[in-house]
């Protein structure tokens, strides 16, 4: 294990981007309050050349700090379940490298792996592309500012609603057409689904599969859950849709923008 | 709970160094403490050290005192032995020179002594070789003849033998009698 993992801490920026697949949005804290907001609708968070981003990056002072926060249409995550987790960490990684690549058919070694022990026998592995993530770099690197935070919607979100004191049995995390919908139990997320909406089909639907494939496979009913969406017309019509299923609605502060790691 | 996910992949990532610090300090006060609290533990040592030493001392002064008394109580016991030594040779001794039972004697002469005769006294020395005078007298002649026989085997001597004008017959012998523990 990285001893210094114990005890370095890395600085969270006070610039923070979301980008999601058809807006961005912007954060600036100051004294631990949100001090400046903007949204740009219309726009793909990974249509990074486009003129509108650059516009954005050029608002931020030069050689300034700043972090990006991808929604997870470019994510991969597997929930990995062994007999024992060795305790060295490059055994670890040799047995979370091992096992995806017998469900994973691409070449692993294009992805960057991170895997967080969730308990004493399951794992979190999340994959992101690497030349992805320097291209995002890149462009931060091209307005001198300096990309000191790289991280993921979900994660953040997870470390929030399952942090808290009243945890629903799973959320769900909308941008667009890409939902992402965790399962927990005792706080530890069990399963991952991520998928995009076609059209035509209605979101309920979707999510009922993936109840009933829950209900199945992992022998559990969830009976509450937490919605997480930039459009609140889409948070009330999913959530009556959801109430109706019997489930309870545990409102998740969209306000708090659960997706910031601040 | 879930433990914080920390997923923060960027190339970049700046340290924090107010928080390393912070706990760098921390780490050197912990440690600092440690040492103080080791060394005020080590000092309680040799203080305790100390205190042991100087009980062992006071045991080892009782230990020499009790060495004295025992050497004292030798020296008397050797004493006393050196004492009764010689008072268990004196009686040893004597019991040496002790050559006969006067117990047995006396009872056997009870038994022995004929009827109508009687020991009017016994002069002895306490050694075999001096022999025991008695003084006996008989009503008749006779019994005074009879004890004669029987007590010729103690190698019989008569000093003196007379008869009263009653017919009372007196008699004076000595008498020798073997060394018993030979």
């Amino acid at each position: 294990m990285d001893i210094s993992r114990l005890f370095i801490r890395y600085r969270v920026p006070d610039r923070f981007f979301y980008l999601g697949d058809e807006f961005i949005e912007f954060y600036r804290i100051q004294n631990r309050q949100k001090a400046e907001k903007r949204a740009f609708d219309r726009v793909s968070g990974f249509d990074f050349k486009s003129d509108q981003f650059g516009e954005m990056l050029s608002g931020i002072p030069e050689k300034s700090e700043a972090g990006v926060i991808l929604n997870s249409s470019h994510f991969i995550f597997n929930i990995l379940e062994f007999d024992r987790i060795p305790l060295r960490e490059h055994l670890v990684k040799d047995l979370v490298e091992w096992k995806i690549k017998r469900v994973f058919p691409e070449d692993m070694d294009q992805y960057e792996n991170h895997f967080y022990k969730l308990d004493r026998k399951r794992l979190l592995s999340i994959l992101f592309r690497k030349d992805l993530k320097e291209s995002i770099e890149q462009v931060f690197v091209g307005h001198q500012q300096r990309l000191t935070y790289f991280g993921n919607s979900t994660v953040e979100i997870m470390n929030r609603i399952f942090r808290s004191k009243q945890i629903p049995d799973f959320f769900l995390e909308m941008d667009g057409n890409l939902c992402v919908v965790v399962f927990q139990h005792r706080s530890i997320p069990f399963y991952i689904r991520k998928f995009r909406i076609e059209r035509g089909v209605e979101m309920v639907d979707e999510l009922q599969k993936t109840l009933n494939f829950v209900a199945a496979n992992y022998l559990r009913e969830p009976a509450s859950f937490s919605l997480i969406s930039h459009d609140d017309e889409q948070l009330a019509r999913i959530g009556s849709e959801l109430e109706k299923l019997g489930l309870l609605d545990l409102k998740a502060n969209s306000s708090a923008k659960l997706y910031f790691p601040i | 709970m879930m433990k914080k996910i920390k997923y923060n992949i960027a190339g970049q990532k700046r340290v924090d160094w107010f928080q390393l610090i912070l706990f760098l300090a921390g780490l050197f006060l912990v440690s600092l403490l440690s040492i103080f609290l080791g060394m005020d533990r080590l000092f309680d040592e040799t203080r305790q050290e100390r205190l042991e030493r100087q009980e062992l001392n006071l045991l080892k002064d009782k230990l020499t005192d009790v060495s004295q008394m025992m050497d004292e109580h030798q020296e008397k016991i050797g004493k006393i032995k050196i004492k009764w030594n010689s008072r268990v040779q004196l009686t040893n001794r004597l019991i040496a020179s002790k050559s006969f039972s006067m117990t047995d004697i006396f009872n056997m002469l009870e038994e022995q002594i004929p009827d109508g005769v009687s020991l009017s006294s016994v002069t002895m020395k306490n050694d075999a070789k001096s022999g025991i005078q008695l003084d006996f007298v008989s009503g008749s002649f006779q019994n005074l003849m009879e004890l004669y026989r029987w007590l010729a085997r103690f190698r019989l001597s008569i000093l003196k033998e007379s008869v009263t004008p009653k017919g009372m017959a007196k008699s004076t012998i000595l008498i020798k009698l073997k060394n018993e523990k030979n």
